[in-house]
């Protein structure tokens, strides 16, 4: 149960609204526009590395995985699974990325 | 010596070039000019995060130089120190926010000593205790509290970075907030 109350999208502003229905309104973004005076710079800076062309999205999703398992966020794992999922991550392999030293030994590329 | 060469100012897209202009000739942003994809982005959190008046900048400096402590950021204590002492914060304060434990609560108001309890637990542990929310909640609420997390995130990842890149500190530039 989140500590923090969402903001429904009619409470945001105009600008802070359609970013957060043009990215699947997720709870994590209801809830971060309570802090509507810097919401929409949070929102555009995470579209940026979110749509970057620069990584491969599988070896973004990796890193993704990684740093919300070492940070214990099921938030994050929760919805990143899903997303490696689609890039291209196997079981196996988000199995080994959530666990402390298996990813030493799965099969990863160099 | 950084591990990531820095870009010029030359080379940077106008608006990239008038923000620097305003925000200070830094070497952290010309390491991050690297990512030009995410950068422009960024800057922008960056300015939400320094023009809202939600808190008071002697808030915010205490916030960011516990982070950039815990974080052994030193390239963001070196910028940030002299930013505080501006935002009105002294030496001693200053020092004890470098305690390694918990900071000694004099000289810091009781919603500066809720922020530093925040900004050491989540650094730390990566949690919030039940008890140490219900306190910051009821101090800051729902928008106030947000915006604190996100100025810790803020300066927590990006200490990851330069620690990453091993930058080194500027010589006088110095971020204008």
């Amino acid at each position: 149960m989140t500590r923090i109350a969402y903001r429904r999208p009619e409470e945001m502003t105009e600008q802070a609204r359609e970013l957060t229905v043009k990215r699947g309104n997720l709870n994590v973004y209801r809830a971060l526009a309570n802090a509507e005076k810097v919401f929409t710079g949070w929102m555009l800076a995470g579209q940026a590395a979110l749509t970057s062309p620069v990584l491969p999205v599988r070896l973004r999703e990796l890193v993704v995985l990684r740093t919300a398992y070492l940070m214990d966020c099921p938030y994050e794992l929760g919805q990143h699974r899903d997303v490696a999922r689609t890039a291209g991550v196997g079981p196996d392999e988000i199995s080994a990325i959530i666990s402390e030293s298996d990813w030493e030994t799965a099969d990863f590329d160099d | 010596m950084s591990r990531i060469p820095l870009t010029s100012i030359d080379e940077q897209p106008e608006p990239i070039r008038q923000w620097m202009a305003r925000r200070g000739n830094l070497k952290v942003f010309r390491l991050l000019a690297n990512a030009p994809q995410v950068f422009p982005g960024w800057t922008q959190m960056v300015d939400e995060l320094f023009e809202s008046p939600t808190f008071s900048r002697r808030m915010r400096e205490v916030v960011i130089l516990r982070v950039a402590h815990l974080q052994g950021s030193r390239y963001e204590l070196s910028q940030h120190v002299g930013i505080a002492r501006n935002a009105g914060l002294t030496d001693q304060q200053i020092n004890a926010i470098f305690d390694t434990d918990q900071p000694d609560v004099a000289g810091f108001s009781d919603t500066e000593r809720t922020a530093l309890d925040v900004t050491t637990e989540l650094c730390s542990t990566h949690q919030l205790r039940d008890d140490t929310f219900a306190t910051a909640h009821a101090a800051f609420g729902d928008e106030a509290l947000t915006e604190l997390l996100m100025i810790i995130s803020c300066y927590y990842g990006l200490a990851l970075v330069l620690n990453a890149a091993d930058l080194d500190v500027d010589a006088a530039a110095r971020f204008q907030p």
